[in-house]
This record gives structure tokens, sequence and C-alpha cells, in this order.
């Protein structure tokens, strides 16, 4: 019971460490910007550094005097400077570079990521690398988290006017068409021998890969073209045919179980589906719309009619997806639905009540499982018993861990029969002995530009619904991003979820590529204040 | 990144709509934080112009000559106990490069203009 102890206790220090940063959010703030721009003028030409040292400080006192005259807190001051200070981080970075004479060149700096990258892959192993990007990244959905919260609730955000559509985000097409390119090749060369053994046909599940992909394509022009705000009355069909489906998978005869777990719904002559993973999608719009019609965010802040309804919700359908049994889809539902009520605008102390009850809750039902208990003691002891429950985990790390720098190269690796979940869950590894550290970042830096960009069209999105769709859709793929690598790389215990967009699985790929499709809808009707319009839209 | 010599980036057509629409309110020079709230309010944005992103554009358009800047009197920031503000005004190729961008606004603002600056 001591993890359970730890996991409390880090849990009070994280709210304290939370209310220390909230008192003293904008003398820290302050002081970042003040060091930030002391350091990227250092060395430039007493002219230069002088003026834009004094601008500066002008703008950073003048913006306090003004905000403080509007009646902003200190934090909500400190936390808008911020932001602020954040997102100028890389333009700062190519203005020095400009002034240096270097010109707008990013490929320095990516180039000092992969080599600080490949020092400790050929130090202490690939598998401590992604270890460490995992952090920064954690670090940094963390900081974003918080601050849409702040955002949020410091502008009463009613509907905007829309000034016409404009065209979808490119970048999160792009970030995404090369993900599936990557998850497509990878299940290949992860998948064929496996499949001559199973099925005699080395291409049965690159085949059925690509098909999938193709449905989820459809699937997302479909939504991209729709118009997000039809979601909205939708919302309550789409989860009640969650619910059915969920339902369903449970009735014996209806839904097939295989090994051990009832999560698929036979269709047919159809590929059996995974209600769950559409579920992710149903029930991130049903309380986004949820959300969204309690416009002031007061009710939200409300035992009886914001934190019981949010909780007798989300608790129905993680209880019917951990029947199934599907932990890690359970998990994803949970941490994504309570990002959303966070950013929301959930009380504090609504917040630590489910902190606090969901972490009872999975002790509880670890505890309950044999099998559950086994992965944590796998986790944390793989080597005890490396034939049998820690057989998978030392497999992935050791395929993982043999990539080093620049992996063996596409298609080089030993056959992955002997790899539970090479293609599925453990893709992840396969990338990692197949392209080394460099193919392994240029995949997480894939999925940082998709989280990034999605983030960005949270922020433009012109009013509640889409700002709650965005982050919840945003948080649903960065969270099983990171909980499968985490898994991987035994970061944390392994749990059976795909990696958005490159493990094999119809249901899963289909309901991400829906996802992005909504996204790409809201991207569309960015505020224009933000997005980069036509020139004359920006002034009319 | 380059771009043509003529053409404006939006956040520079914005600052040059903003600076047009201060000075119409008897503002004739305007400063770093003052036309970040303006655009902001403008906009209807939810975050000020980030530092980086808003100064390196004035300065670029005060080296293509469509802004000119000085220093404040150093007494006049020093009696109202505040850092010295660096004043920006739009020159008259600033006006007319965003009338080239955008007709509408630079004709609103050209209208106005004709009203003493100061009061």
């Amino acid at each position: 019971m001591s993890a359970f102890a730890i996991a409390v206790g880090a849990g009070i220090v994280l709210m304290l460490m939370g209310t220390i940063a909230k008192a003293f959010a904008l003398p820290i703030a302050s002081s970042l910007l003040r060091a930030w721009v002391w350091l990227v003028t250092l060395g430039l030409p007493a002219e230069v550094k002088n003026a834009r040292r004094t601008e500066i400080a002008g703008d950073l006192y003048e913006h306090q005097q003004d905000a403080r005259a509007a009646g902003y807190a200190p934090d909500a001051i400190g936390i808008h400077i911020l932001l602020r200070f954040l997102i100028s981080i890389p333009g700062d970075v190519t203005w020095r570079l400009g002034q240096l004479g270097i010109g707008y060149v990013l490929l320095p700096a990516a180039a000092v990521l992969i080599a600080g990258g490949l020092v400790v892959t050929y130090n202490a192993g690939l598998v401590h690398a992604v270890r460490v990007l995992l952090g920064v990244a954690v670090l940094a959905l963390l900081i974003t988290v918080v601050g849409l919260r702040r955002l949020l609730l410091g502008v009463p955000r009613g509907a905007v006017w829309l000034r016409g559509h404009a065209s979808p985000d490119y970048i999160l097409i792009w970030a995404t068409a090369a993900l599936l390119v990557v998850g497509l090749l990878t299940v290949y060369s992860a998948s064929f021998a496996v499949a001559k053994l199973e099925y005699g046909d080395t291409n049965y599940f690159i085949a059925r890969q690509a098909a999938f992909a193709l449905v989820g394509l459809v699937l997302l022009c479909l939504f991209m073209r729709l118009d997000y705000h039809l979601l909205q009355p939708l919302s309550i069909g789409m989860m009640a045919i969650a619910l059915v489906g969920l339902l369903a998978v449970l009735l014996p005869g209806v839904g097939i179980e295989r090994d051990g777990a009832s999560r698929w719904l036979a269709l047919g002559p159809l590929p059996p589906i995974q209600p769950s993973e559409f579920a992710k999608l149903a029930i991130i719009v049903y309380i986004s719309a949820w959300l969204a019609s309690r416009s002031h965010g007061d009710g939200i802040k409300h035992f009886w009619a914001g934190f019981l309804p949010f909780v007798l919700m989300v608790g129905l359908v993680a209880s019917l997806v951990i029947v199934e049994p599907d932990m890690g889809t359970t998990i994803i539902i949970v941490l994504t639905t309570c990002t959303l009520f966070f950013v929301a605008g959930a009380a504090y102390r609504h917040l630590f009540a489910l902190i606090l009850g969901g972490e009872l809750i999975s002790w509880a039902i670890i505890f309950l499982a044999h099998y559950r208990l086994e992965r944590i003691f796998s986790f944390l002891e793989p080597g005890q018993d490396p034939q049998g429950s820690g057989f998978q985990v030392l497999q992935l790390l050791r395929v993982l861990g043999s990539g080093g720098g620049t992996g063996l190269g596409w298609q080089a690796g030993r056959d992955y029969v002997a790899v539970p979940g090479a293609h599925t869950a453990g893709v992840f590894a396969v990338i990692g002995q197949q392209l080394g550290f460099v193919g392994v970042a240029l995949v997480i830096a894939l999925f940082a530009l998709f989280v990034y960009r999605g983030v960005r069209t949270a922020f433009n999105a012109p009013d509640r619904f889409g700002v709650y769709l965005a982050v919840g859709i945003v948080g649903w793929i960065a969270y099983q991003t990171l909980i499968n690598i985490g898994g991987v790389t035994r970061s944390i215990p392994l749990t059976g979820v795909p990696l958005p967009f490159i493990s094999y699985g119809g249901s899963s790929l289909m309901a991400t590529l829906a996802g992005v499709g909504v996204l790409l809808s809201i991207s569309r009707r960015a505020s224009v204040a933000i997005r980069r319009p036509s020139v004359s839209r920006a002034v009319s | 990144m380059r771009r043509k010599p003529g053409k404006l980036l939006p956040i520079e057509v914005s600052i040059l709509a903003a600076g047009i629409h201060v000075r119409t309110r008897g503002i004739a020079e305007f400063y770093g934080f003052l036309i970040a709230k303006e655009m902001k309010e403008r906009d209807g944005a939810r975050l000020l112009t980030a530092y980086g992103t808003l100064y390196k554009a004035l300065d670029r358009l005060e080296r293509v000559g469509l802004l000119k800047s000085r220093w404040e009197d150093p007494l006049i920031a020093a009696s109202e106990n505040r850092p010295r503000r660096r004043l920006y005004e739009i020159t008259p190729q600033g006006e007319g490069a965003l009338a080239a961008a955008s007709p509408a606004t630079a004709y609103r603002g050209a209208k106005l203009i004709t009203r003493p600056a100061t009061p």
C-alpha cells in the first residue's frame, strides 16, 4: 500500500504547488519575461539591446497598470503575461537569429535537440532518451491545460460573430497524413511475419489497415465539411448509440470475446468493430455540449448541478468499458473528460474529490482482478517472471532499445512473431528498432506538432462548445499517445491502448480520424483575429 | 521565410489599421502596449499579441519606412514614474501601404484623418 500513500502524498504536494504558483504567478511571470529578454538581447549592439529591453519593460509596466485598473487579479495578469511570453519564444528565437544574420533557421535548434537525444541514446539507451522526451511533453501539456482554464475563466465567451469560413488548418492535415504514412509502413513491417504465420498472407493486416484508413479518411472529410455546431443537438443521440454499443458488447452471442475481453461487436461479413473507441468521441461531444450549455460556468462549480451529473455521466460510460474489461480506454475516457471539466472551470474541491475517488476506485479495480495486479508487478519487477507476466514488457524494451541512434533500418528488424503486440499496442518499439532515436524523435515531433496545432485550434475556437470539443479531441489523442509510449518504455504500467494513427486497429483508426475531422471543422471557424486569414478580412 | 518586399503580413496590416484608428481618437503617436491593447479589442482576441511578434513587426515596419519612432522625453516618463515609451507614428508611406493592402480601412481612416490630429 505504500504506492497508494505515495500517490496521495503526490496529489497533496501538487495541490500545494498549484496554490503557491497561483500566489506568485505575477512575479514569476514578470521575472521570467525579464530574464528571457535579457538573454535574447545579450551580446547585441547596445542600441538594439537597450531599445528592446526598455520597450518590453515598458509594456510589462503598462500592462500591469492597465489590467489592475480594469480589475484583474494579479494571478490572472501573471498568467496572461506568461502565455504572451511563451507564445513569443519561437518568434524571439528567430528574431535573434535574424539579428545575428543567420536568418530564419529553426534547423539548428532541431539539430541541437537531436544531438542531445543521440548523446542520451548512446550513453543511457534509447529507452531513456524517449522517457526524457515524454517528460518534456507531459510538462508542456500541463502548462497548456492550466493556461486554457485561466483564459476561459478570464474572458466571458459568448458566441462570437463568425466572419465567413476559413480553410481548415493544413498543418494539422499534413501532420495527420505523415503519422498515417509512418503507421502504415510500420504496421506492414511489424505484421507481415505474423500475418503469414496465422493467415498465410503477408498482406493480411496491412490490407485491412489500409482499408480502415480509407474509411477513416472519408469520415474525416465528412466531419470536416460538417459545421461542428450540428454536433451539439446530435450529442444525445451519439451518446445513446455509444451506450447501446457498449451494452451490446457485453451480451453473449452479440459481442465477440477474444483473449478474455468482450470488446468487439460482430457486424455480419464486415470486420468486427470496437464500440469503446467510438464511445470516446461520443462522450467528448456529449460532455462538451453539456458544459457549453452551462454558459456562464457557474453551474459547473455547483455540487448538484455540476459535479454530480458529471460524475454520473462519466461513471456510467467508464463502468461499461471497465467491465469489458478495458482499463486503458477507461483511463483515457476519465482523463479526457476530467480535463474538460477542469478547463471549463470546475471547483478545486470537486477536482480533489475526483482525484482521490478515482485513485481509490482504480486501486480497488486493480486489486479485484488478478491479471491487473500482475501487470503492476510486471511493471515494477518485469524480471521476476520473464517468461510469464513480464514477457511482453521485456520484449518491447529489448526491441525498442536495440534501435540505438539511427535504427537497424526499415524492415531490417528480425520478424516480430515473438513480440506480443508488435503491430498493435507495441508498435512504437518497432519504430524504435527500425528507425532509432532519429525516427522516434521525428514521430514524437509529429505528435507534438499535431497537439500544438490542435491546442491552437482550441484557443481560436469561436465559442465554448468549439473550445471544449477541440480540447477533448486533442486531450484524447495526446493522453493516448503518452499512455502508449509510456507503457512501451516502462515509464508507466503497460495497458493495451493503441498508438493513435499508427497502431493496427480499425475502430481506433476510424474513430481517431473522425475526431480529427471534427477538429478540422473547428479550425475552419477559428476566430479571424488570431488566424492568418487573407489580408482584407483581418482589418474589416 | 523570404517574403515579397511590398507585401504586408496580417499582423502588420493589423498594426497599421489600429494605428490609424488610434489617431482618429487624437493620439498621433502610439507605444507598444497601447497598440497591442487596441488590436486585441478590435480583433476580439483573447490574448495581447505576443511580445516577440509585436515588437518584431514594429521593428520591421520602421525599417521599411511605414512607421517612424522616437523615444519619449525622459522627463515626462520620470514625472509619471514609469519606464520611457518608444513612440511610433505612421508615415505617409505607411498610410499608402495600408490603402493598398486594405482599401476599405484606409478610406475609413482617411476620412477621419482630415480632422485635426491633436485637440
